[in-house]
């Protein structure tokens, strides 16, 4: 067979077949009387329907409103375990340190600024809006900066983006002496500063 | 795949789309290579002759300088405004040594009384000082910064952060190779201005990111000289058969890549070693620069910039640096240290150039993490933003303080809190105006400082 008949034959004959088969279904289509006919089953005559309707609907299940709960949403208190007297002022830095993992954890950045900034991003100020630390918080004071064990606000020393040094003033309450508390796992300075 | 198939299966449509990728890349490639042909015009219309030679050096003062105690206002109310701010970090009024400034404000400033060699470099005209100096992405208000309604940089107040950020000017997100903008200066000059296998970059402190480029490195030395393998030192007769062995070894034809490859550059390394050193044998001792970490690595620059031309060098960019600036404690004396130290480096440096008549080709700044909290922490300070920077050179219009002096009073519309200035002129037009005396034309200027372009003005005016 010939390329040129193949293609010229074999629409015609397609659309031939389709106008016949349009024709056929036109002329033996069936009635729409019969149709009805069809469809009606003995158990759908109308005394059969009214009977049907005629019985009750159940009734929808009551709606209840569920009662407020009883105990109330757990607190994060981050610092609750700050300058205990039966632990170190290590231990203290290490609470702290803890925390400001925790939150470049969800963060993925540390939180930035003096004390006081630190303390509100941790209580609430922070994208999330989650509070690390309560507002009621017995280790803050007036300015809403945390102290160490001594009183003495604890200073934030920003290294770099992953590392923040949290240093204690100590007993003698002067930042930057002998006495001061850091981090054991950390050496006291940068090489760069 | 096998090419040939690829070939026969080409199709008009697949042709065209790979015509279109091939224009769009050699479209790329020309236009460096006009660029790079217009920097070489540029560099024979401003002579290659011996004088054609241009330096900058960074001098880096690691963990922050307190510049609020290097340039002070002297007149009556706003040395009480800064009096009453610094508290004990305070500088006696009577101590301060007077500027005689060019400005036509009618404000008068004196600086740090251990800068005696500064004061007077100030005031014969060989140095400059520029106000409120910081990293900034672009021009930004107090609400600016804190609504961020302006891009304002990542990580403020870090060490590291902010060293990184002064040495590329790149804020950490921003979408172009994380370089320094020494490096980038070098990558866009090196090429048509050295004829040299040793770097343009010179770093005598170490790695830093200044100095990284997109096709450039540093060439590390220190100010002892440039060395490579322990093996190849030594003088008795065993010293001298073992660096023969190594050398001999080096020099062998490997059939391994990595071997080869090592080989190449421990050879490449020590050849460069050894011609830096052959270079600055004959060079000056520069006696009048100070027996300090600082004043070493300078005496090492001057030699370097007086065999610039066994060298082959006709820009250099060094990097010096110094630490020690953190001064959280207690602060008043060991700053005046730091302050003296630098002090006696500027100055001894200076002379050596003089004494070498390279003072108008070179140009030196000073960079650091962060200036300081005016405030006090009761001892020292703690990390700010802005801060003050000394220029000096022939080339500096020098005895005039640039920039906007910030208002000192807390709560003022440069203070973000405990007197950290927010910075009134960025680190892009700070660097952009060395960059231009150095050649960098003003087409290219965005490649160097991405952010240049979102200030008004990148020209400070303090080069000539």
């Amino acid at each position: 067979m010939s390329s040129k008949f193949k293609y010229t034959f074999v629409p015609i004959a397609a659309l031939a077949l389709l106008g016949g088969g349009i024709y056929l279904g036109t002329v033996f289509r069936p009635s729409p009387l019969d149709a009805e006919s069809s469809q009606i089953s003995p158990l759908r005559s109308p005394e059969e329907i009214k009977r049907v309707r005629s019985i009750p609907k159940p009734k929808a299940p009551q709606i209840t409103v569920p009662d407020e709960p009883t105990t109330t949403a757990t607190r994060i208190n981050a610092l609750a375990a700050l300058n205990n007297p039966t632990s170190d002022p290590q231990t203290d830095i290490r609470i702290i340190e803890h925390l400001l993992v925790q939150a470049r954890t969800v963060f993925h950045k540390l939180p930035i600024g003096e004390n006081e900034e630190i303390v509100a991003f941790l209580q609430g100020a922070n994208p999330r809006e989650i509070q690390y630390i309560p507002d009621d918080d017995p280790n803050l004071n007036a300015d809403g900066e945390v102290v160490d064990r001594w009183g003495t606000p604890y200073f934030f020393h920003a290294l770099s983006r992953d590392r923040i040094e949290v240093r204690s003033a100590g007993p003698d309450r002067l930042h930057w002496s002998e006495d001061d508390v850091i981090s054991e796992t950390q050496t006291p300075e940068l090489p760069n500063t | 795949m096998n090419p040939d198939t690829d070939l026969k299966n080409v199709n008009r449509r697949s042709f065209l789309r790979l015509s279109a990728c091939a224009a769009v890349s050699t479209s790329s490639l020309f236009s460096t290579l006009f660029n790079l042909r217009q920097l070489n015009a540029a560099a024979a219309a401003s002579g290659t002759d011996d004088d054609d030679y241009k330096a900058i050096v960074c001098i880096f003062l690691y963990g922050g300088n307190d510049s609020n105690n290097l340039l002070i206002p002297s007149d009556a109310a706003t040395y009480a405004t800064y009096a009453a701010g610094r508290e004990q970090l305070a500088i006696p009024q009577n101590q301060l040594l007077a500027l005689n400034s060019l400005n036509a404000d009618g404000r008068s400033f004196g600086i740090h009384p251990s800068m005696t060699g500064c004061h007077e470099l100030f005031n014969a005209g060989d140095l400059a000082l520029v106000a409120n100096v910081g990293t900034l992405l672009a021009p930004a208000t107090l609400s600016d910064y804190r609504n961020r309604t302006a891009a304002i940089p990542d990580h403020l107040f870090s060490h590291s952060d902010q060293q990184v950020l002064w040495q590329t000017s790149i804020n950490e997100n921003a979408s172009v190779d994380p370089t320094g903008w020494g490096g980038r200066i070098a990558d866009l000059i090196h090429s048509t201005h050295n004829d040299s296998s040793i770097s343009m970059l010179v770093s005598l402190s170490g790695s830093n990111f200044f100095q990284v480029g997109r096709t450039l490195l540093p060439f590390r030395t220190d100010s002892n000289g440039s060395s490579t393998y322990d093996i190849l030192n030594g003088w008795d007769s065993h010293a001298t058969t073992r660096a023969e062995g190594f050398r001999q070894l080096l020099d062998k034809d490997y059939a391994n890549l990595m071997e080869k490859a090592f080989a190449d550059i421990s050879n490449s390394a020590i050849k460069n070693a050894d011609t830096f050193n052959e270079a600055i044998a004959t060079a000056n001792d520069f006696e009048m620069l100070p027996d300090s970490s600082l004043g070493r690595q300078l005496r090492m620059v001057a030699k370097m910039i007086q065999s610039r031309k066994a060298l082959g060098q006709r820009r250099q960019v060094f990097f010096v640096a110094t630490g020690g600036f953190d001064t959280h404690g207690p602060q008043l004396d060991s700053h005046a240290g730091l302050l003296g130290g630098l002090d006696s480096a500027i100055k001894g440096f200076h002379e050596a150039l003089g004494s070498i008549e390279a003072q108008d080709c070179v140009t030196s700044f000073t960079a650091s993490d962060f200036g300081r909290t005016f405030d006090t922490n009761g001892r020292g300070s703690d990390h700010g933003w802005g801060g003050h920077h000394i220029v000096m050179g022939g080339a500096v219009n020098g005895q005039r303080i640039y920039g906007d002096f910030p208002d000192l009073n807390f709560g003022s519309a440069h203070d973000t809190g405990r007197g950290r200035w927010l910075p009134t002129t960025s680190v892009d037009q700070y660097g952009a105006t060395l960059a231009r005396w150095f050649g960098i034309p003003e087409s290219e200027l965005p490649t160097v400082f991405p952010n240049i372009g979102n200030f008004a003005t990148s020209n400070l005016g303090f080069m000539s």
